[in-house]
């Protein structure tokens, strides 16, 4: 039973040498504190001086968040609400991260939230780890040979290893808090590793995302506002080759077909000039699998017709949208770059169709107001993300219905006299 | 109808010209057949705006992809009780595995298809046949690919005999009864070619006389590509061990059964006259002139149970053109494409995305 560290030091290491020591010294790493912030601040200005990271769009996001003029606001409002009442916020201990293989820059942000908040973190990858997770934790690695920041390399520990019982046992033992970002059938394979009684698990399953464009108000914009909704639903569909939970998979329009059929048709003249432009490299197994979602979609919609734009990104027109037409795309769109463009009179038609899984909405040509009013109207199977087209993947604490500020702290509870 | 006369011909009594005409047209009848009946492959016609009037060759001709058939159960027999069997194709990596419908006349279609391919290897007589696998193969229910590939060829042979036992150790019991009673005689051997390796050649006493066996094996190059054996070490080590020379690959698929792709004296495989190959662009899916390798697109007269008359599959391959024949074309299997990445790799295109 083997297992390799990769952070804060690079060594091959058994179970039985893990067990043979404590996980982490008895060394606190107090909530909110400056050397966290600095820490995260340098990698963040790390990957802005590489001409190389600073050009990749994953990359460039993930510095942009960790700066510290992002993560100063995120804490302030949490660190003095800390002292204004009978509540104080601490750490929640040992915390257990095992993040998705999809999207390679996630850990970073968990990382950042559970050092932020004070945790001991433990992260598992998967060997089949993106090359960009693994870039990340040499940056991390490189960053903690500076003594100052000593007490951040002896609360942080990532370990690469196959999905193997025996260590997710191990670490499940020894956390207070186990977070499970991954497909459903991990999640299931996980849950099945018990936790010590008081600890807790909070998972993170497969959704899907949408996007959602108003037909008569994308007519009346002008043409570089066109163009520029082009290209950002192609950004947001090619970033993660359409894999991420926050990846749209379907375009719904809403309208009346006077609206309708002029508004598409000027989109998908623009999406083939972006398609042309650009150069979306897939590799053949993911060609393969989109030919294999597609034609089960085609035999699958009745009356739905393909729109190919190029090998890039196709277009699969649906007619008719319904619950069980949503449920096909769900059981069988893999990503690897098509869109299912539909339709819907108003916006207030979205409701009926939702299920648990819907996560994010991305929008263009609605007002907040709009917005919120379909908050508003909303049940409890609405999305959990709604963010307008091009900030798809943009993370957030709040995620699938948690603040994660929250989840990785407890509360103590003071009962003043 | 076109497959009749395909299969009343012998290859080369029939003008290619001819023959391509014959199959163009099978097939183009074939895919209004399939629309008629199959309400999934209709709307695939429908999506990709399919029409006949439009489809000029063989490259027109739709396809649909071979993992179709695991993700949804696609067939044109509109009564079930006219359902005969359903195949199911092995699946090793924990997919779910193929589902093939058949009804009496597309059995009988496959059987006549396989007759046909093998005539010229195995002549008009049935012979003693040795199988290399286990009795077990052929009990599994649902079928698998591998017990359906066996017991489609059995019906080339008699007095069957199963070279190895329930757990594929060999049965030297048997082969020795076998060989005693009809080694003396042409006869045939069959099995899949990882097994036939592995299971059989490795473990043969080393005075086994295999001259008068006419050896078909299929399938597992994979697996002998781990093992690093190419297709001449395999022929050249049963020569020099068994003195075995009359040794045919083939190539097929569940999903085609009964179009089999035999391996000619030049290496490459070579389509019955009621099939077809055509190579593919993995991205564009374009076709590909020969000695370019993609994906591999086959076509055939014989399903008329399910929508397989033209698929594309999962496997890379090169067309070469005929070493003997320049009017025929030898396929070479070259590997299977990958698995998607979960991740495309570095993202190269991300610095144009403004």
């Amino acid at each position: 039973m083997e297992l390799e560290q990769i952070v804060p030091t690079k060594q091959k290491l058994t179970l039985a040498d893990l067990d043979s020591a404590p996980l982490f010294r008895e060394c606190n790493l107090p909530p909110y504190c400056d050397t966290v912030v600095d820490f995260l601040n340098n990698i963040s200005k790390q990957i802005f001086s590489s001409s190389v990271h600073s050009q990749d769009p994953e990359l460039s996001a993930l510095a942009f968040w960790l700066r510290r003029g992002n993560i100063i606001p995120l804490i302030r409002t949490r660190i003095s609400h800390n002292e204004a009442g009978n509540v104080i916020k601490r750490s929640r201990g040992v915390v257990f991260l095992t993040p998705p293989t999809n999207v390679g820059s996630l850990f970073c942000y968990q990382l950042a939230l559970a050092l932020l908040t004070g945790n001991k973190t433990i992260i598992r990858l998967s060997p089949n780890a993106p090359e960009i997770s693994y870039l990340l934790c040499d940056l991390i690695k490189n960053l903690l040979n500076d003594q100052i920041n000593k007490k951040i390399s002896e609360n942080l520990r990532i370990f690469s290893y196959d999905h193997q019982r025996e260590i997710t046992e191990y670490f499940s033992r020894e956390c207070d808090l186990r977070v499970i970002w991954g497909g459903d059938q991990t999640i299931r394979q996980i849950r099945q590793v018990p936790l010590a009684p008081k600890a807790m698990d909070i998972s993170f399953a497969d959704r899907f995302s949408w996007s959602l464009i108003n037909a008569k108000y994308f007519l009346g914009t002008t043409k570089d506002q066109q163009k520029k909704i082009a290209q950002q639903l192609y950004n947001d569909i090619t970033l993660f080759d359409q894999k991420a939970c926050t990846s749209p998979k379907i375009l719904c329009w809403i309208g009346d077909d006077n609206h309708l059929v002029p508004a598409k048709k000027k989109l998908h003249v623009l999406l083939d000039t972006v398609n042309q432009n650009h150069h979306y490299s897939q590799e053949i197994g993911n060609s393969v699998e989109k030919q294999d979602s597609l034609y089960s979609l085609m035999a699958l919609l009745d009356k739905s017709s393909l729109h190919y734009g190029s090998s890039n990104i196709s277009i699969l027109d649906m007619v008719t949208f319904n619950k069980e037409n949503l449920q096909s795309i769900h059981e069988h769109h893999h990503g690897n770059g098509l869109l299912v463009e539909t339709s819907l009179s108003k916006i207030s038609d979205i409701q009926p169709l939702l299920t648990a899984k819907e996560q994010t909405l991305a929008y263009f040509g609605y007002s907040e107001a709009d917005i919120i009013t379909l908050i508003n109207n909303s049940t409890e199977l609405f999305f959990d993300n709604i963010t307008p087209i091009g900030q798809s993947h943009a993370f957030s604490h709040i995620w699938d219905g948690y603040d994660l500020f929250d989840i990785y702290q407890r509360d103590i509870r003071l009962n003043k006299l | 109808m076109n497959l009749d006369r395909i299969l009343n011909h012998t290859a080369p009594a029939l003008p290619q010209e001819e023959k391509d005409q014959l199959l163009f047209d099978g097939l183009k009848q074939l895919t209004e057949y399939h629309k008629s009946k199959c309400p999934g492959y209709r709307n695939i016609l429908h999506a990709i705006k399919y029409a006949p009037e439009k489809c000029r060759s063989l490259e027109d001709i739709p396809f649909i992809p071979v993992n179709l058939f695991k993700r949804l159960e696609l067939h044109s027999i509109q009564e079930s009780g006219n359902i005969v069997n359903i195949l199911a194709s092995s699946s090793t990596t924990g997919q779910k595995p193929s589902q093939i419908f058949l009804d009496k006349e597309t059995s009988k279609r496959q059987s006549l298809g396989l007759t046909r391919s093998l005539k010229f290897v195995i002549g008009d007589k049935r012979l003693p046949m040795l199988i290399i696998d286990a009795p077990s193969s052929i009990r599994t229910k649902p079928l698998t690919a591998r017990g359906a590939g066996i017991l489609g060829l059995m019906r080339f042979g008699h007095s069957h005999c199963f070279a190895l036992d329930n757990d594929l150790n060999l049965d030297q019991e048997q082969l020795t009864r076998f060989l005693s009673e009809h080694s003396g005689q042409p006869f045939l051997i069959f099995g899949f070619t990882f097994m036939v390796w592995m299971y059989f050649l490795q473990k043969c006493p080393p005075e086994i006389n295999l001259e008068n066996g006419i050896l078909i094996h299929s399938g597992g190059w994979k697996k002998m590509q781990e093992q690093a054996v190419s297709p001449s070490a395999f022929k050249k080590a049963f020569l020099n061990n068994t003195k075995l020379s009359k040794c045919f690959n083939f190539y097929g698929l569940v999903e085609q059964i009964g179009s089999i792709y035999l391996e000619g004296l030049d290496g490459f495989l070579y389509p019955p006259a009621f099939s077809d190959v055509i190579i593919r662009d993995p991205f564009t899916l374009e076709p590909l002139p020969y000695g370019q390798e993609g994906l591999v697109q086959l076509l055939s007269l014989l399903p008329l149970s399910y929508p397989g008359h033209s698929i594309l599959t999962s496997d890379m391959g090169i067309l070469h053109q005929g070493t003997h024949n320049k009017n025929t074309h030898g396929l070479e299997i070259t590997r299977r494409a990958p698995k998607a990445e979960v991740r495309g790799c570095s993202d190269t295109h991300a610095s144009k995305v403004g």
